[in-house]
Protein backbone atom coordinates (compact mmCIF):
# COMPACT_ATOMS: atom_id res chain seq x y z
CA UNK A 1 0.00 0.00 0.00
CA UNK A 2 1.75 3.46 -1.21
CA UNK A 3 2.48 5.67 2.14
CA UNK A 4 0.85 8.41 3.00
CA UNK A 5 3.45 11.30 4.34
CA UNK A 6 2.17 14.87 4.86
CA UNK A 7 4.72 17.29 5.54
CA UNK A 8 4.12 20.29 8.46
CA UNK A 9 2.82 23.43 8.71
CA UNK A 10 2.40 25.91 11.19
CA UNK A 11 -0.98 24.95 11.70
CA UNK A 12 -1.12 20.97 10.74
CA UNK A 13 1.10 18.19 12.06
CA UNK A 14 3.69 15.32 10.03
CA UNK A 15 1.72 12.54 9.36
CA UNK A 16 3.76 8.97 8.47
CA UNK A 17 1.74 6.42 7.23
CA UNK A 18 3.90 3.70 6.38
CA UNK A 19 2.91 0.03 6.14
CA UNK A 20 6.05 -0.88 4.08
CA UNK A 21 8.16 0.40 7.33
CA UNK A 22 5.43 -0.25 9.78
CA UNK A 23 5.86 3.67 10.55
CA UNK A 24 2.90 5.42 12.02
CA UNK A 25 3.23 8.70 12.84
CA UNK A 26 1.23 12.01 13.54
CA UNK A 27 3.61 14.61 15.26
CA UNK A 28 3.91 18.52 16.07
CA UNK A 29 1.00 21.41 15.76
CA UNK A 30 -2.71 20.63 14.62
CA UNK A 31 -5.08 23.85 14.42
CA UNK A 32 -6.22 23.08 10.75
CA UNK A 33 -8.24 25.48 9.09
CA UNK A 34 -10.71 23.23 7.88
CA UNK A 35 -10.03 19.86 10.26
CA UNK A 36 -12.02 17.87 7.86
CA UNK A 37 -10.06 18.84 4.45
CA UNK A 38 -7.06 18.00 6.26
CA UNK A 39 -8.41 14.92 8.47
CA UNK A 40 -10.20 12.74 5.49
CA UNK A 41 -7.56 11.83 3.59
CA UNK A 42 -5.77 10.07 7.09
CA UNK A 43 -8.54 8.27 7.95
CA UNK A 44 -9.28 7.37 4.57
CA UNK A 45 -5.84 5.42 4.34
CA UNK A 46 -6.08 3.86 7.75
CA UNK A 47 -9.63 2.22 6.77
CA UNK A 48 -8.14 0.58 3.65
CA UNK A 49 -4.89 -0.09 5.78
CA UNK A 50 -7.21 -1.94 8.08
CA UNK A 51 -8.49 -4.10 5.56
CA UNK A 52 -4.81 -5.85 5.35
CA UNK A 53 -2.91 -4.40 8.35
CA UNK A 54 0.42 -5.84 8.98
CA UNK A 55 0.66 -8.00 12.35
CA UNK A 56 1.09 -5.13 14.72
CA UNK A 57 0.38 -1.58 14.09
CA UNK A 58 1.74 0.97 16.86
CA UNK A 59 0.91 4.77 15.82
CA UNK A 60 3.12 7.19 17.54
CA UNK A 61 1.30 10.71 18.54
CA UNK A 62 3.70 13.08 19.48
CA UNK A 63 1.72 16.43 19.49
CA UNK A 64 2.53 19.75 20.88
CA UNK A 65 -0.65 21.56 20.09
CA UNK A 66 -4.24 20.47 19.55
CA UNK A 67 -7.01 23.06 19.49
CA UNK A 68 -10.71 21.83 20.34
CA UNK A 69 -11.93 21.39 16.47
CA UNK A 70 -8.96 18.75 15.81
CA UNK A 71 -9.47 16.99 19.15
CA UNK A 72 -12.86 15.81 18.00
CA UNK A 73 -10.93 14.34 14.55
CA UNK A 74 -8.55 12.73 16.51
CA UNK A 75 -11.56 10.89 18.52
CA UNK A 76 -12.55 9.71 15.02
CA UNK A 77 -9.36 8.76 13.78
CA UNK A 78 -8.83 6.82 17.18
CA UNK A 79 -12.64 4.99 16.43
CA UNK A 80 -11.25 3.67 13.55
CA UNK A 81 -8.28 2.25 15.22
CA UNK A 82 -11.06 0.54 18.04
CA UNK A 83 -12.77 -0.84 15.02
CA UNK A 84 -9.66 -2.57 13.57
CA UNK A 85 -9.31 -3.72 17.31
CA UNK A 86 -13.38 -5.39 16.99
CA UNK A 87 -11.96 -6.84 13.82
CA UNK A 88 -9.06 -8.96 15.40
CA UNK A 89 -6.30 -6.96 14.73
CA UNK A 90 -2.93 -5.44 17.01
CA UNK A 91 -3.43 -2.10 17.22
CA UNK A 92 -1.54 0.50 20.15
CA UNK A 93 -1.59 3.64 20.57
CA UNK A 94 1.75 5.55 22.03
CA UNK A 95 0.99 8.54 23.42
CA UNK A 96 4.20 10.94 23.90
CA UNK A 97 3.94 14.35 25.64
CA UNK A 98 6.83 16.57 26.90
CA UNK A 99 7.30 15.78 30.86
CA UNK A 100 6.06 18.91 31.65
CA UNK A 101 3.31 19.21 29.62
CA UNK A 102 0.34 18.36 32.04
CA UNK A 103 -2.47 19.60 29.73
CA UNK A 104 -0.96 17.27 26.59
CA UNK A 105 -1.24 14.19 29.36
CA UNK A 106 -4.12 14.44 30.39
CA UNK A 107 -5.49 14.50 26.73
CA UNK A 108 -3.91 11.48 26.35
CA UNK A 109 -5.17 10.21 29.53
CA UNK A 110 -9.19 11.16 28.86
CA UNK A 111 -9.10 9.20 25.10
CA UNK A 112 -7.49 6.28 26.54
CA UNK A 113 -10.43 6.50 28.75
CA UNK A 114 -12.73 6.92 26.12
CA UNK A 115 -11.47 4.26 23.75
CA UNK A 116 -11.00 1.03 23.45
CA UNK A 117 -7.58 0.95 22.15
CA UNK A 118 -3.98 0.20 24.36
CA UNK A 119 -3.03 3.18 25.51
CA UNK A 120 1.25 3.46 26.05
CA UNK A 121 1.59 7.36 27.53
CA UNK A 122 4.89 7.76 27.00
CA UNK A 123 6.67 11.38 28.67
CA UNK A 124 9.67 12.79 27.05
CA UNK A 125 12.17 14.99 28.13
CA UNK A 126 12.01 18.49 27.69
CA UNK A 127 13.67 19.55 24.88
CA UNK A 128 17.07 21.47 25.12
CA UNK A 129 17.44 23.69 22.06
CA UNK B 1 -1.45 57.55 19.97
CA UNK B 2 -3.69 57.19 23.47
CA UNK B 3 -6.40 54.91 23.81
CA UNK B 4 -8.72 58.02 24.33
CA UNK B 5 -8.34 59.02 20.36
CA UNK B 6 -9.70 55.70 19.34
CA UNK B 7 -13.45 56.34 18.53
CA UNK B 8 -16.66 55.49 20.29
CA UNK B 9 -17.60 52.47 18.65
CA UNK B 10 -14.51 50.97 19.84
CA UNK B 11 -14.83 47.49 21.74
CA UNK B 12 -12.10 49.00 23.76
CA UNK B 13 -13.87 50.69 25.70
CA UNK B 14 -16.47 48.13 26.51
CA UNK B 15 -13.38 46.05 27.71
CA UNK B 16 -12.57 49.12 29.66
CA UNK B 17 -16.00 49.15 31.52
CA UNK B 18 -15.39 45.66 32.12
CA UNK B 19 -11.54 45.39 33.31
CA UNK B 20 -10.84 48.97 34.53
CA UNK B 21 -7.86 48.07 35.79
CA UNK B 22 -6.21 46.58 32.42
CA UNK B 23 -5.04 49.38 31.27
CA UNK B 24 -2.51 49.20 34.47
CA UNK B 25 -1.18 46.28 33.37
CA UNK B 26 1.35 45.68 30.67
CA UNK B 27 -0.65 44.77 27.49
CA UNK B 28 0.91 42.68 25.14
CA UNK B 29 -1.59 42.71 22.54
CA UNK B 30 -4.43 44.57 21.35
CA UNK B 31 -6.39 43.77 18.14
CA UNK B 32 -10.27 45.02 17.26
CA UNK B 33 -11.36 43.99 13.61
CA UNK B 34 -12.74 40.91 11.71
CA UNK B 35 -10.86 37.67 12.49
CA UNK B 36 -9.88 34.47 10.16
CA UNK B 37 -7.65 31.81 10.19
CA UNK B 38 -5.03 33.85 8.99
CA UNK B 39 -5.27 36.73 11.48
CA UNK B 40 -5.54 33.90 14.16
CA UNK B 41 -2.14 32.63 13.65
CA UNK B 42 -0.85 36.02 12.97
CA UNK B 43 -1.50 36.84 16.32
CA UNK B 44 -1.19 33.84 18.33
CA UNK B 45 2.08 33.05 16.76
CA UNK B 46 3.63 36.34 17.97
CA UNK B 47 2.12 36.62 21.21
CA UNK B 48 3.89 33.62 22.00
CA UNK B 49 6.95 34.54 20.37
CA UNK B 50 7.04 37.44 22.38
CA UNK B 51 5.66 35.84 25.66
CA UNK B 52 8.88 32.76 25.50
CA UNK B 53 11.75 35.35 24.72
CA UNK B 54 10.73 37.04 28.59
CA UNK B 55 11.41 33.76 30.22
CA UNK B 56 7.91 32.39 30.82
CA UNK B 57 7.82 28.96 31.26
CA UNK B 58 6.51 26.34 28.47
CA UNK B 59 3.57 25.12 29.60
CA UNK B 60 2.33 28.46 30.75
CA UNK B 61 3.43 29.92 27.38
CA UNK B 62 1.08 27.04 25.54
CA UNK B 63 -2.08 27.99 28.22
CA UNK B 64 -2.00 30.83 27.08
CA UNK B 65 -1.72 30.04 23.52
CA UNK B 66 -4.39 28.06 23.99
CA UNK B 67 -6.89 30.27 25.18
CA UNK B 68 -6.07 32.67 22.20
CA UNK B 69 -6.68 30.10 20.10
CA UNK B 70 -10.34 29.08 21.16
CA UNK B 71 -10.97 33.32 21.73
CA UNK B 72 -10.46 34.20 18.09
CA UNK B 73 -11.77 30.96 16.72
CA UNK B 74 -14.62 31.95 19.19
CA UNK B 75 -14.59 35.44 17.16
CA UNK B 76 -13.84 33.70 13.60
CA UNK B 77 -17.08 30.87 14.03
CA UNK B 78 -19.57 33.25 15.39
CA UNK B 79 -19.02 35.79 12.84
CA UNK B 80 -21.31 32.92 10.49
CA UNK B 81 -23.72 32.59 12.99
CA UNK B 82 -27.66 32.60 11.26
CA UNK B 83 -29.13 34.86 13.79
CA UNK B 84 -26.99 37.81 13.31
CA UNK B 85 -27.79 40.73 11.49
CA UNK B 86 -25.23 41.33 8.66
CA UNK B 87 -23.73 44.72 10.07
CA UNK B 88 -20.09 45.41 10.11
CA UNK B 89 -20.01 45.72 13.74
CA UNK B 90 -21.49 41.68 13.90
CA UNK B 91 -18.39 40.41 11.56
CA UNK B 92 -15.55 42.25 14.47
CA UNK B 93 -14.73 40.70 17.84
CA UNK B 94 -11.27 42.39 20.21
CA UNK B 95 -9.16 40.31 22.35
CA UNK B 96 -6.30 41.62 24.33
CA UNK B 97 -3.58 40.08 25.94
CA UNK B 98 -1.95 41.66 28.80
CA UNK B 99 0.30 40.33 32.19
CA UNK B 100 1.24 41.42 35.67
CA UNK B 101 3.85 39.90 38.00
CA UNK B 102 1.43 36.93 38.80
CA UNK B 103 -0.63 36.17 35.81
CA UNK B 104 -1.80 36.53 31.68
CA UNK B 105 -5.01 37.68 31.14
CA UNK B 106 -7.46 37.36 27.57
CA UNK B 107 -9.72 38.90 27.20
CA UNK B 108 -11.83 38.80 24.50
CA UNK B 109 -15.06 39.57 22.79
CA UNK B 110 -17.82 40.01 19.92
CA UNK B 111 -20.91 41.18 19.26
CA UNK B 112 -23.87 38.84 20.17
CA UNK B 113 -27.74 38.94 20.10
CA UNK B 114 -30.06 38.69 23.25
CA UNK B 115 -30.77 35.11 22.59
CA UNK B 116 -27.29 34.32 22.62
CA UNK B 117 -27.04 36.43 25.85
CA UNK B 118 -28.93 33.64 27.89
CA UNK B 119 -27.34 30.66 26.03
CA UNK B 120 -23.44 31.77 26.95
CA UNK B 121 -24.73 32.69 30.74
CA UNK B 122 -26.32 29.07 31.23
CA UNK B 123 -23.10 27.72 29.70
CA UNK B 124 -20.21 30.17 31.56
CA UNK B 125 -22.31 29.93 34.63
CA UNK B 126 -22.37 26.23 34.65
CA UNK B 127 -18.67 25.95 34.04
CA UNK B 128 -17.59 28.19 36.75
CA UNK B 129 -19.50 26.11 39.45
CA UNK B 130 -17.70 23.08 38.60
CA UNK B 131 -14.89 21.58 40.75
CA UNK B 132 -11.75 20.12 38.01
CA UNK B 133 -13.17 16.64 37.99
CA UNK B 134 -15.89 17.55 37.36
CA UNK B 135 -15.04 19.71 33.95
CA UNK B 136 -13.38 16.85 32.79
CA UNK B 137 -16.24 14.77 32.79
CA UNK B 138 -18.08 17.46 31.42
CA UNK B 139 -15.15 17.77 28.22
CA UNK B 140 -15.36 14.00 27.70
CA UNK B 141 -18.47 14.11 27.55
CA UNK B 142 -19.14 16.88 25.19
CA UNK B 143 -16.27 15.08 23.08
CA UNK B 144 -18.04 12.09 22.42
CA UNK B 145 -21.53 13.42 21.75
CA UNK B 146 -21.28 16.99 20.85
CA UNK B 147 -21.63 17.52 17.25
CA UNK B 148 -18.82 19.23 15.06
CA UNK B 149 -20.18 22.61 13.27
CA UNK B 150 -19.38 23.60 9.65
CA UNK B 151 -16.43 25.60 11.52
CA UNK B 152 -15.37 23.00 14.17
CA UNK B 153 -15.46 23.91 17.81
CA UNK B 154 -17.94 21.43 18.41
CA UNK B 155 -18.99 23.26 21.96
CA UNK B 156 -15.47 22.68 23.74
CA UNK B 157 -13.52 25.72 23.18
CA UNK B 158 -15.21 27.28 26.57
CA UNK B 159 -14.61 23.66 28.66
CA UNK B 160 -11.04 23.84 27.49
CA UNK B 161 -10.52 27.43 28.35
CA UNK B 162 -12.34 26.78 31.90
CA UNK B 163 -10.00 23.85 32.51
CA UNK B 164 -6.44 24.63 31.16
CA UNK B 165 -6.53 27.99 33.19
CA UNK B 166 -8.23 26.68 36.02
CA UNK B 167 -9.67 29.93 36.95
CA UNK B 168 -13.62 31.13 36.61
CA UNK B 169 -13.96 32.61 33.26
CA UNK B 170 -15.29 36.02 34.00
CA UNK B 171 -18.32 37.90 31.96
CA UNK B 172 -20.44 40.52 31.33
CA UNK B 173 -22.23 41.81 28.42
CA UNK B 174 -22.91 45.76 26.91
CA UNK B 175 -25.49 46.96 25.12
CA UNK B 176 -24.65 48.01 21.07
CA UNK B 177 -28.03 48.62 19.63
CA UNK B 178 -31.47 46.98 20.48
CA UNK B 179 -30.28 44.03 18.70
CA UNK B 180 -27.26 43.40 19.82
CA UNK B 181 -24.57 43.10 22.94
CA UNK B 182 -21.28 43.22 23.14
CA UNK B 183 -20.06 39.74 24.93
CA UNK B 184 -16.74 40.04 26.64
CA UNK B 185 -15.03 37.51 28.93
CA UNK B 186 -11.37 37.54 30.83
CA UNK B 187 -9.40 34.32 31.08
CA UNK B 188 -6.90 33.82 33.60
CA UNK B 189 -3.81 31.89 33.56
CA UNK B 190 -1.83 31.95 36.52
CA UNK B 191 1.93 32.23 35.59
CA UNK B 192 3.65 28.80 36.77
CA UNK B 193 7.46 28.97 37.61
Amino acid sequence: MEALYIKPTNDTPTIILDSGKNHFEISGKSLPEDVNTFYDPVFNWLEKYFENPNPQTSIIFNLDYLNTASSKSLLSLFLILENAIIAGHNVEVVWQYLVDDEDMFDVGEEYSEIIKVPFRIVPLDVEYL
Amino acid sequence: MTVESFNQTSFLSFLKEFEPGILLSNILLFYEGEVNHEITKALTFTTEKNIGNNGTSRATQKKVFNAMIECLQNIDKHSFESDLDNSIISKKGSILVSEDANSYFILAGNPVSYTQKDTLTKIISNLNHKEKKDLRTLYKKQLENGKLSDKGGAGLGFIDMARKSGNNIKFSFYPINDKLLFFVYKILVTKLH
